[in-house]
């Protein structure tokens, strides 16, 4: 009822003011819900008066608005994928709220100026609210928090092409399984972070506080893998992190000294549990040794506990006519606490004894750490009024060490008295040190254009050591002698060189251009994949010819190959490839002072071909795969202020993609703005929003969303 | 051992340089401190009725040359009026600031010539300054005090010479935390028309609605990271274990491209047409790129056990659950 009868209520005060008074001053102008670019350019190259403000006691400015109203929604076709995009619902919402008290120039005694801001409060997915107390020379505290509301429950291919047609062809054991990826869930994040910096703008000592808290909660589906089938679980997450840390700058002759010492400490208490009392897994036609695989109970709970000590140390240049440098040390040590327990019943294939197991119960403990130290440094000498040299480097190493140890209790209920128990223990370690160095150049040819040229040397040394023993005990055969798996060690050495040029020409505001391009090596994953060679291409133009016109261009243009030998001794290189253009345009027209349009069009284009090797064939490659994306974006917004201080505001955004996964997303939207008094403006908004998924239907949806709200200012 | 001398070579390179140029100038060339500081030729002769040298390179003004911002008030009174709402203001309040770092000749350098002349020219106007000019003006008192601001110089927006003032206005009519022209994403869409083209698509971090912001990830000041995103706590330099506390670890099996390659390996940041803002459509296209052959394994090691014809063989993450890691399956299924 109140859906119905708010908005109308609004509506009805809102037409009758309209009319009722034929003039209006339009004092407030709604910046804040300038939602599409034409009006926040309006808003922009034409500021809009000064807000109305209220002197309140002891000569403190007030300035207030709140923004408040009801939104519809009509909606069709697959909600999931709705909320998974957009996730906007019925209901009165506070949309926006500002309230502001500020001293004048800045002669508070406690305080310079408070600002509190709501945000989408009232139901929406996406909560924020910012406050700020500051007292110029004493203390800024700044406080943030934000909830968002996650969802996900799309049916994700794994691969488009295995139809119906083609599961019936090949038979039943050889399309066993699903083709959807069956992940879902639906989480609340909150996050919250406070600031504190004391003594902000003095010239010799700041120091700084800050508390930051994250937590993650709800319910969730995933897969999990037993003895030969997957099966759906419910997951219900739970985990949160406290971060604190405490910061001191120092000024000291001709250098600021930088110190911060933070601690993380976070939980993760996760269950899951297999929703009703029976499943046949995804493969219910698979069976091994004509055995059915199902599972009538399933529970698995974890309890992590971590905490990570941080440490940064910072030295920087302070007013040094010729020379600024800075150098930074990080050094982190995370640290971890698990234990894992899981009972299952049901009929499951044990992978390590292959045998049938009707009952399993499991336990794990591990420690896993991670010393890491992070050195780098840039250096710029100036040498001469247009030449300049930079140099910059990173070192990194860290170490990922940790132990496991599970083990599972199996007892088959066509034996029960035979026991069977694993018992398996890991020792992992990896070690990378890296290290990048980057020279750069900068020579001034005008005090508008400047060129420039470097090289990058990036260079990595990975270590892996692992070592895995398993035991298998039986009630009836008795233990079995520890089996240890052939340890396993491997080191890889990678380096990468890349040059790199480009220059930037800047006229005032008007005119301004850069262009980049880089050929060379990136390192890319760890110790199983070749760095990859690519050469990128990047412009980027601003051109404002007048204050009515703005035009902007950018492209990037870049070829990746990613040479992959596939085994030691067999000289068979198989490249992967990955070719991606975009460009982007945009025209800004302001005819005149109550109208505005806004244009832009991006095209980006994805190639890439991905080779594997087949198991059944041996080292011959397969056919390639080749994933494609051509995508069309266009958003056209307009602006117009009409009669009085009517304003209208409307535009189409779409995405158009085919390919590999072909959509056309398309969002128009309308929003009228009319002031109804000095300090009362009436908004309606509506929004379209369409998925329009080719090829596919069950993934398609429509929704119309009209908002009604009002804002006051006062 | 070769990289190892290559880098002793840039490393002992890079020290003399550094060691070279923290050597005094004043004690090699013997000129006194206000010599050195005196603008170069070519900066002088920027100086004009129409625009003057930014303060950072003029000439050093004796306090007879500073007329006081209750100068320029009478004819500025509106920019009086709303810098009086932002932080500079206190450099007029406070005693401790003397000019010429105080009020408005802080920024627009000494104004007598200025006044003088009738309110015509001899006055640095950042708008018809280049952004050099603008940039060094700026940080003459904003240095890189703050850790999270350390690479200044370095940063992409300066390499590509965005001024201070295009992001940044003193004093404009309406109020933005750090005197922000616009509030982020407007501001930074003006330039990054292509990023706001990625946050149109269907699959996004919540910025358009309000829900994050750029600077939630991205330190525009300049940054170590690729991209110029913020440091983090823990993870150091993935920035989205800032927010997916649970994805950080540590674990005992890795996924190790998390570490090395972060995030940016299989997602993309600010829209994707994929779900999970995943870079391919499909999994067998995402693990197989860099999971398709094996760089060195033994030669008689199988490259796949797995038939990858079969559906639920190329829905890897339906068994490979924990991809991110795991501390109980080194195969990341549990």
């Amino acid at each position: 009822m109140v859906n119905v009868l708010g908005p109308g209520l609004i509506l009805a005060i809102g037409f009758y003011s309209a009319f009722a008074q034929q003039s209006t001053t339009g004092e407030v102008i709604t910046e804040a819900h300038s939602s599409s670019p034409a009006a926040a350019s309006v808003s922009s190259s034409h500021p809009a008066p000064p807000q109305r403000e209220t002197i309140v006691f002891g000569g403190l400015r007030l300035k207030n608005t709140i923004e408040f109203g009801t939104r519809w929604r009509d909606f069709d076709g697959n909600e999931d994928v709705y909320r998974s995009h957009v996730n906007l619902g019925n209901g009165v919402k506070l949309l926006s709220s500002s309230f502001e008290l500020r001293a004048p120039e800045s002669g508070g005694r406690l305080f310079d100026s408070v600002n509190l801001n709501l945000d989408h409060w009232g139901g929406d997915p996406y909560n924020t609210a910012r406050l700020r107390v500051k007292k110029n020379l004493w203390y800024d505290f700044q406080y943030h928090y934000q909830k968002i509301d996650s969802f996900n429950s799309i049916p994700q291919f794994a691969n488009p092409l295995f139809t119906e047609a083609v599961r019936r062809k090949i038979g039943a054991r050889q399309a066993s399984g699903t083709v959807l990826g069956q992940h879902s869930f639906d989480l609340s994040r909150r996050l919250q972070s406070a600031r504190l910096d004391l003594f902000p703008h003095a010239p010799r000592l700041q120091v700084h506080l800050r508390y930051a808290r994250n937590s993650i909660s709800g319910p969730a589906f995933i897969t999990v893998n037993m003895g030969g089938d997957e099966f759906l679980i419910n997951r219900r997450v739970k985990n949160s992190t406290n971060d604190y840390a405490f910061g001191v700058d120092l000024s000291l002759w001709k250098v600021t000294i930088g110190f911060e010492q933070g601690f993380r400490r976070f939980k993760d208490d996760r269950g899951n549990t297999l929703p009703g009392t029976f499943s046949l897994g995804n493969s219910p036609d698979l069976l091994f040794d004509f055995q059915q695989i199902f599972l009538t109970a399933f529970r698995r709970f974890y309890f992590v506990r971590g905490s990570i000590p941080t440490t940064r140390l910072a030295v920087s240049s302070r007013r040094l006519r010729r020379l600024a440098f800075t150098a930074r040390l990080y050094y982190s040590d995370a640290d971890v606490d698990y234990a894992y327990a899981r009972v299952f019943s049901g009929m499951v294939l044990n992978r390590e004894t292959f045998l049938f197991a009707s009952r399993g119960l499991g336990a794990n403990r591990a420690k896993p750490r991670r010393p890491h130290l992070i050195a780098d440094g840039t250096m710029r000498l100036r040498l001469g009024r247009r030449f300049a040299v930079s140099e910059t480097f990173r070192g990194t190493h860290f170490v990922i060490a940790g132990a496991t140890t599970f083990g599972e209790q199996f007892t088959n209920f066509d034996a029960p008295e035979e026991q069977v128990t694993v018992e398996q223990a890991s020792f992992r370690r990896e070690f990378l040190n890296a290290f990048m160095n980057r020279v750069q150049g900068d020579y001034a040819l005008t005090d508008r254009l400047i060129v420039r040229a470097g090289y990058r040397f990036e260079h990595r040394r990975t270590f892996l050591q692992e070592r895995d023993r398993q035991s298998i005990r039986s009630s009836i055969f008795g233990p079995e002698p520890p089996f240890d798996f052939e340890p396993r060690d491997e080191e890889t050495t990678q380096n990468t060189h890349t040059l790199f040029a480009g220059l930037s020409y800047r006229w005032r505001r008007r005119l301004r251009l850069s262009f980049d391009y880089e050929n060379g090596g990136h390192l890319t994953s760890f110790t199983r994949v070749e760095p990859r060679d690519y050469q990128r291409g990047r412009m980027r133009i601003q051109f404002r010819p007048s204050d009515r016109w703005s035009f902007t261009a950018s492209g990037t243009i870049s070829d990746q190959t990613r040479p992959n030998r596939t085994r030691q001794g067999l000289d068979l290189m198989l490249r992967n490839q990955n070719r991606y253009r975009s460009g982007s345009i945009s025209i800004s027209w302001f005819p005149q002072r109550r109208a505005a349009l806004d244009v832009d069009y991006t095209r980006s284009h994805i190639t890439a071909t991905i080779h594997t090797l087949d198991r059944d064939l041996g080292n011959a490659p397969r056919p390639v795969l080749v994933y494609r994306e051509d995508s069309h974006v266009v958003r056209a917004g307009v602006n117009v202020i009409l009669y009085k201080n009517l304003r209208t505001d409307f535009g189409y955004r779409l995405v158009n993609t085919s390919g590999s996964f072909p959509i056309n997303f398309h969002r128009p939207y309308a929003r009228l703005s009319l002031p109804v008094h000095r300090t009362m403006t009436l908004n309606i908004d509506y929004q379209h929003y369409g998925y329009n998924e080719r090829g596919r239907s069950i993934q398609d949806y429509r929704a119309n969303l009209l908002t009604t709200s009002l804002r006051l200012s006062f | 051992m070769r990289d190892w001398r290559y880098i002793f070579k840039l490393g002992a390179l890079g020290s003399s340089l550094l060691i070279v140029a923290l050597i005094p100038v004043d004690s090699i060339t013997g000129r006194t401190r206000d010599e050195s500081q005196k603008p170069s030729a070519h900066q002088e002769t920027n100086a004009s009725p129409s625009t003057a040298p930014a303060p950072e390179t003029q000439k050093r003004s004796g306090a007879e040359d500073f007329v006081g911002s209750t100068t320029c008030r009478a004819c500025h009174p509106n920019q009086y009026a709303w810098y009086a709402r932002t932080a500079h203001f206190a450099t007029i309040k406070s005693p401790k600031y003397v000019p010429p770092d105080k009020g408005c000749e802080m920024c627009h350098g000494p104004g007598r010539q200025h006044v003088q002349a009738g309110g015509k020219g001899f006055i640095f106007d950042p708008r018809k300054a280049s952004a050099r000019q603008v940039v060094a003006m700026c940080t003459r008192c904003h240095q890189e005090k703050r850790i999270g601001k350390c690479r200044f110089h370095e940063n992409q927006h300066n390499v590509e010479v965005v001024a201070c003032h295009d992001c940044h206005h003193p004093h404009q009519e309406t109020t933005h935390d750090y005197i922000l022209r616009r509030e982020p994403p407007g501001l930074c869409y003006q330039c990054h028309r292509e990023i706001r083209a990625q946050f149109a698509r269907p699959f996004h971090h919540k910025v358009p609605e309000g829900g994050m912001s750029c600077r939630d990830c991205h330190q525009q000041h300049g940054s170590f990271n690729t991209t110029q995103t913020v440091d983090t706590v823990g993870g150091l330099s993935a920035v989205c274990t800032r927010c997916h506390t649970d994805k950080e670890g540590p674990f005992v099996f890795e996924h190790i491209s998390l570490r090395s390659d972060r995030c940016l390996a299989c997602h993309l940041p600010h829209g994707s047409v994929n779900h999970r803002l995943l870079v391919r459509s499909e999994v067998r296209f995402l693990c197989q790129e860099c999971h398709g052959a094996r760089q060195g394994a033994p030669s008689d090691a199988p490259q796949f056990v797995h038939d990858l014809r079969l559906p639920r063989f190329q829905n890897c993450t339906s068994c490979h659950v924990m991809i991110h890691g795991s501390n109980t399956s080194r195969l990341f299924f549990r």
